[in-house]
């Protein structure tokens, strides 16, 4: 029996390391070509490389990926940052994007939360199921009425395109709602015999005990709308208005400095994640939602 | 409660170093988005520009040479005898039949006396003769009559023969006594020194005036073609200023076109030290005037701006690449960050040019572009640059 427990541990924890090994590849890939030359990228994945490729084998095109760089360079970093202006203007920008979405929906969603559950309203539930609806359906669906509205607005070509709809989405609100719908309503009762109103719980009572919650949503909300690409994309028509995970996906340039970019772009989202680990954690296995 | 409480600890130092982190990677590529172009500009090649000209091209033939006469004759001393005075000076304008050098003659006039002195005693002796033959006559001695008739016609062929002796004579004297101006001209060239007799040059060098004068030029053909100079053509022609003289302007027609010997110049574009040979003619104007003198400097130049417009590109920016030409513009390129300057470089086809310029087709360029002249660094398409 004990056998089979040791087997089975085993047996997982290679699947889960082949998992882990598959899911790390991408980063680990990005990683190593940001540090090698300029040079070296052109042999593994430009034309020579293809060229080289095809007179050595039957023609037959498979990309030359290579793990280890011959030698060690930052000289792609220092292209990026000194070189490249135009990558780190599209980081402010995606910045620009990113943290008044994080903050519009904090609000927003910490406000309609406390409000879908813990106020009695008519038809409170219905709504609630409707506003839902919006984020179930998928974003090309919704592509449309939003572009016609933000045309309308006069909000083409401008971040409040992007910005807005980001604000009012309905993910934070369900995740913070299922959060508080956790907390006892004796809190708010104790709360409201002392004489404190809806506000004042909401701020003193309510938002201290979402604290997990809010730090998953906003790990959660970064991820997401960092590497957004659609919105920007069809909202957007100035280049120097993009953020830069449009121009990354574009893959267009050097590769060496998409490389180092890429290494760039990853590191907020690390860092944030490596700092809210432990509230993330907390408030996803609280809420039950996964991202 | 104590391992909770250091297990917050660690958790609290790993956040305080992720948020240090977090701030310097933000302070980071802040620093560089706020300074990369600055710090870019530094390492970027500076380079000179100007701005691109349009027209015709203008070409210039400017040359100077010395004025010499068609043709000059040297005078030399006619019999080899001392001069005694010399008349004129070096540069002087002499008419025809003008004295220039009169000789010391007296041993000539010496002999001339001598031989007249021979006539008189012939004539004495003559009429001596003459007046045995009257004698005998009267007397009717035949014989002596016929002998002294023989003598007396032997004596009038010695007078003749003095007596053209003594013109001959005479005739030379006259003759060699002066130097005499052949034609209407110039001395150019005077060694007669009084006092002395010739020391093997000619005493008088003189110029043909009415011939006039010649000047030579040495010019690039492609340059004399491009006037489209034709032989006889009137030039302009004008005396350089020397001292207090005013410059002057001569007319003059080209008397001949000539290859003449290639020579040899550096590229202007190039930095390796290439050469070109270059194919040169030579003119030769022919004035006629009749203030000069000869051996004044005179200067010739010609202007004429091509029909063809187009942009004119000075040609130390033009550069070469095998057959092909090209140089740089400047291309700007509007940035969220600040302006950049790119180098840009186009291939031209050369229409014409001319020693300084190059005329471009008009399509190659637009107004107020800039054209790259010098670099710090050598170019190459899309380099950024910084301008100086």
């Amino acid at each position: 029996m004990r056998l089979i427990t040791t087997i089975h541990k085993v047996l997982l924890t290679a699947l889960m390391g082949l998992i882990g090994v598959l899911l790390l590849f991408p980063i680990v890939i990005t990683f190593t070509n940001s540090l090698m030359t300029e040079q070296e990228l052109n042999i593994n994945y430009g034309e020579i490389g293809k060229l080289t490729a095809a007179t050595s084998t039957d023609a037959d095109t498979f990309v030359n990926l290579k793990w280890l760089p011959d030698q060690v360079s930052l000289s792609q970093y220092g292209e990026l940052l000194v070189h490249s202006p135009n990558y780190l203007l599209l980081f402010w920008n995606s910045v620009g994007y990113v943290v008044p979405i994080i903050i519009g929906q904090m609000v927003v969603a910490a406000l309609a939360a406390y409000a879908f559950a813990k106020l009695n309203f008519f038809s409170r539930d219905s709504l609630f199921l409707l506003y839902l609806l919006t984020m179930l359906m998928p974003f090309q669906v919704t592509l449309v009425p939003n572009y016609i509205m933000a045309d309308k607005l006069g909000l083409l070509n401008s971040s409040g395109a992007v910005i807005l709809p980001g604000v009012f989405a309905a993910f934070g609100v369900f995740m913070l709602r299922q959060f508080m719908l956790h907390i006892p309503y004796a809190y708010i009762e104790a709360a409201k015999i002392d004489g404190a109103s809806h506000f004042k719980i909401f701020l003193t009572v309510i938002l201290p005990m979402v604290k997990p919650g809010l730090a998953a949503l906003v790990i959660l909300l970064f991820v997401d709308y960092w590497n957004m690409v659609e919105q920007p994309l069809i909202f957007i028509n100035d280049p120097f208005k993009l953020p830069l995970s449009v121009f990354l996906s574009r893959l267009s340039g050097e590769w060496g400095t998409i490389f180092a970019a890429s290494m760039l772009y990853m590191s907020p989202m690390v860092l944030l994640f490596l700092y809210a680990e432990t509230f993330f954690i907390e408030g996803v296995q609280l809420s039950g939602i996964k991202g | 409660m104590a391992m909770e409480l250091s297990k917050d600890q660690v958790d609290l130092k790993r956040k305080k170093w992720i948020s240090i982190m977090l701030l310097l990677f933000f302070g980071l590529l802040l620093f560089f988005t706020l300074f990369s172009n600055t710090l870019q500009s530094v390492t970027l090649p500076k380079v000179r520009t100007e701005e691109a000209m349009s027209g015709g091209i203008d070409y210039k033939l400017e040359a100077s040479g010395i004025l010499r006469p068609v043709k000059q004759e040297e005078l030399p001393n006619p019999a080899d005898w001392k001069v005694r005075q010399v008349l004129v000076k070096k540069g002087e304008a002499v008419k025809k039949g003008n004295i220039l050098v009169r000789y010391d003659s007296t041993s000539a006039e010496r002999d001339l006396e001598d031989e007249i002195a021979q006539l008189q005693k012939l004539t004495i002796e003559q009429e001596g003769v003459q007046d045995q033959f009257k004698l005998s006559i009267v007397e009717g001695d035949e014989s002596t009559t016929v002998k002294v008739r023989r003598q007396l016609k032997l004596l009038n062929i010695d007078i003749a023969v003095q007596q053209r002796k003594i013109n001959g004579l005479r005739e030379q004297l006259t003759r060699q006594r002066n130097l005499v101006a052949p034609f209407d001209g110039l001395v150019m060239e005077l060694n007669a020194v009084e006092g002395l007799a010739s020391n093997g040059k000619p005493d008088i060098v003189i110029s043909n005036r009415n011939l006039g004068f010649w000047l030579e030029i040495l010019a690039d053909k492609e340059l004399v073609d491009s006037f489209g100079l034709v032989l006889k053509e009137p030039i302009h022609l004008k005396t350089i200023t020397e001292g207090e003289q005013p410059a002057r302007s001569l007319e003059g027609t080209i008397d001949d076109i000539a290859d003449a010997e290639s020579r040899i110049t550096d590229l202007p574009e190039s930095r390796g030290g290439a050469t070109a040979t270059i194919r040169q003619k030579q003119l030769r104007i022919h004035v006629e005037d009749a203030t000069l003198k000869g051996g004044e400097q005179v200067s010739v130049k010609l202007e004429r701006t091509s029909s063809k417009k187009g942009w004119l590109i000075p040609n130390e920016a033009v550069h070469r690449e095998g057959e092909m030409r090209f140089i740089f513009k400047v291309e700007l390129q509007p940035g969220a960050l600040g302006n950049v300057f790119l180098a840009r470089k186009i291939p031209i086809e050369v229409r014409e040019s001319s020693e300084w310029m190059t005329m471009i087709p008009v399509d190659r360029l637009y107004e107020g572009d800039l054209i790259i002249m010098e670099s710090s660094e050598p170019l190459q398409d899309g380099n950024r640059i910084r301008l100086q």
